[in-house]
């Protein structure tokens, strides 16, 4: 089980008011011993800093157990919030899913 | 001489005694205001210096509004506590009789030579001097103030022949409640009980008012002018609204103190005050200032009487404000400057206390704790810029305490660190005011938004950073403040491709608010450098060994 992809797909937005149901939702994969987790933006239309925050919070928390985490399919104003927060340079982030999928499976 | 060249001579001299006191307090007050700073910060814990001071002050300026008003921007800044300003403050009343006796002697000479002197100044032209020009000010003030009595003097002695003037003063005056209100009422519009009793010299001295009369009048001057301390003060709130409260307070109670005694001395004929300034002098005039400087010190009298009760009651009544509470730090106090090393955890507390301020620009304060008190929108930038201010002072003295070479460098990191903070605020708020204009274009208008949301998660780690000091997180901090002007460029050129006819008010906005956020950027890479540098030296020097890819979380 903790070899294989744990895939969350948020919709809509990411934000203060939607932020703490995801994070919950996040960390409760990650402690149930996840160690590959892929974020699928798809569906997502907008991100907050409390959102950026969250993703943050994450990485760390895979780092922590020895895990990978990877994100995919921004859309432009995502990917933007991203480059403009400096966290495209730090997080793991690609075009499509199937991208994605390949890179945590290693 | 007729009625009306008599009017016309009291009032001539009046422009002239109001052009003098002016002159007076715009040439002294500058260097009294200077010098009461520098004394006040200088002084140690003991009253009768800062009583001395307080004399001093008012002697020069003449004005318990103008000592008021420089003790309350030093409380402002932190400087003084109300307990080291009060007997400034008090004692400032009893300076302001200095004028007040002296015109009350005949200095008919002296002030020709003064005139004379002046003039002599002027014709040498030491009014041009940067040295002599407050001096040569004053003393011409000094000389039209006196020029103004003389011409009152003359005025009102003449006045005091015409008989229906004599029979309207006496019929005011008559009732001394009267009297006391006038004198309150000319001291709020003059500004100055001194002015009033200084008129009530003049007719006094022609015989125009009754000694009792005129004292009514001096007693009402007094609490005329504590009024007028708070009408000077209402704009201002919080603690520093303690000073004018306390000043109106004690020339209230001065005279509450005063009144009863004259009461009994004009009923029970029990020699009290006004007998004892006919025994000092016969002269109506004198008896009239006595009787001013008598206000004065009882004021002092009923400070130290109530010195328990006064200060909880203006706690109450002035409390701190918001924004002071905001302002003030929250971990530096003077005691600490004693053990250095301790000092600068406390500064790195403080500062990173500030630096957790800055994600309020672009509305974000989740990242804030319960028990911080936060700066009101708008009033970020003032609250950052006190308690900048405050930092640098604590370093500053705390290079004064001679520590050793390693220490000094230490507290030059922290300087360093401090003033780049108040850049970060400095632009942070230029941003977040040219973010707030509402753009014309979707393409701007999206820009505006991913800036605000992506710069203030950058913010919200780079506080994280900051106030944790874990060198993993001072890592990322570098990583995620990279270079950003190939993403400026990309930003630019992405609006400027969206619409062709982007207007000439949102062309600036974009240029200025992608350089303030490259700015900011930069800063704060700075930031999180010397941080990194200060970790480094303080884990006695071992070299950090990154290993790769350390500073990504994929």
């Amino acid at each position: 089980m903790a070899d294989e992809i744990c895939e969350v797909r948020p919709k809509g937005r990411l934000d203060s008011a939607t932020g703490p149901a995801f994070e919950k939702d996040l960390l409760r994969q990650i402690e149930s011993g996840r160690l590959r987790l892929l974020l699928d933006f798809g569906d997502l239309q907008y991100i907050s800093s409390a959102g950026l925050r969250i993703v943050l919070l994450a990485a760390k928390r895979m780092k922590s157990v020895g895990g990978k985490m990877a994100l995919c399919s921004l859309n432009p104003q995502i990917a933007e919030v991203f480059e403009i927060s400096g966290f495209s340079n730090i997080l793991d982030i690609h075009p499509t899913r199937d991208a994605a999928v390949v890179v945590l499976s290693t | 001489m007729t009625n009306l060249d008599v009017f016309a001579s009291i009032l001539a001299g009046l422009g002239l005694f109001f052009i003098g006191i002016k002159g007076i307090a715009a040439n002294l007050t500058q260097l009294a205001g200077r010098s009461l700073k520098l004394w006040v910060e200088r002084s140690t814990g003991s009253y009768p210096m800062r009583a001395l001071i307080g004399v001093v002050a008012g002697a020069l300026t003449q004005s318990t509004n103008a000592v008021t008003v420089i003790l309350m921007s030093l409380a402002t800044a932190g400087l003084i506590t109300l307990g080291q300003a009060t007997p400034v403050l008090v004692w400032a009343n009893v300076g302001t009789a200095a004028l007040v006796l002296l015109i009350a002697i005949n200095i008919h000479l002296f002030v020709l030579v003064i005139t004379a002197v002046a003039g002599v100044c002027y014709y040498l032209n030491l009014d041009r001097s940067p040295r002599w020009r407050a001096f040569v000010g004053a003393l011409f003030a000094i000389s039209v103030l006196f020029l103004g009595l003389e011409l009152m003097r003359t005025g009102t002695e003449q006045m005091s022949q015409v008989d229906w003037i004599r029979g309207s003063l006496h019929l005011a005056a008559r009732w001394y409640v009267s009297a006391f209100f006038i004198g309150m009422v000319l001291a709020v519009i003059a500004q100055s009980s001194a002015t009033v009793t200084v008129i009530a010299m003049a007719m006094a001295s022609a015989g125009l008012l009754s000694l009792g009369q005129s004292m009514m009048i001096v007693f009402g001057a007094s609490c005329g002018s504590g009024i007028n301390t708070l009408i000077v003060a209402s704009g201002v709130s919080g603690t520093p609204r303690q000073l004018p409260i306390l000043q109106a307070l004690v020339k209230v109670l001065g005279i509450v103190l005063l009144l009863p005694a004259f009461a009994i001395e004009r009923i029970f004929h029990i020699h009290l005050l006004e007998h004892t300034v006919q025994l000092l002098t016969g002269d109506r005039s004198r008896q009239v200032a006595y009787v001013y400087l008598a206000c004065q010190i009882s004021a002092v009298i009923a400070q130290l009487l109530f010195s328990k009760l006064i200060p909880p009651l203006l706690q109450r009544l002035a409390p701190p404000s918001h924004e002071e509470a905001v302002s003030k730090p929250r971990y530096l106090y003077a005691q600490a400057l004693s053990e250095p090393e301790s000092a600068l955890a406390l500064v790195d507390r403080e500062q990173a206390r500030v630096f957790n301020f800055l994600p309020l620009y672009l509305g974000v304060c989740d990242h804030i704790a319960e028990d911080e008190i936060v700066p009101k929108n708008g009033a970020v930038l003032a609250a950052a810029t006190a308690l900048d201010s405050a930092i640098g002072s604590f370093l500053s003295d705390l290079a004064d305490t001679a520590p050793s070479r390693d220490l000094l460098e230490q507290i030059a990191n922290r300087q360093a660190r401090n003033s780049l903070l108040q850049s970060i605020h400095e632009s942070l708020d230029e941003l977040a005011k040219a973010l707030a204009v509402s753009f014309e274009t979707a393409a701007m208008q999206s820009l505006s938004v991913n800036l605000s949301e992506g710069l203030a998660g950058l913010l919200m780690v780079a506080a994280e950073a900051v106030g944790g000091g874990d060198p993993d997180d001072l890592t990322l901090l570098a990583k995620l403040t990279t270079d950003r002007d190939s993403l400026v460029d990309q930003l630019r050129r992405r609006v400027i491709a969206a619409d062709k006819a982007l207007s000439a008010r949102d062309q600036h906005s974009l240029y200025s608010i992608t350089s303030l956020f490259e700015r900011v950027v930069w800063m704060l890479r700075r930031y999180g450098g010397l941080l990194t540098v200060d970790t480094e030296k303080s884990e006695a020097a071992v070299p950090l060994t990154l290993e790769e890819g350390a500073a990504s979380l994929s």
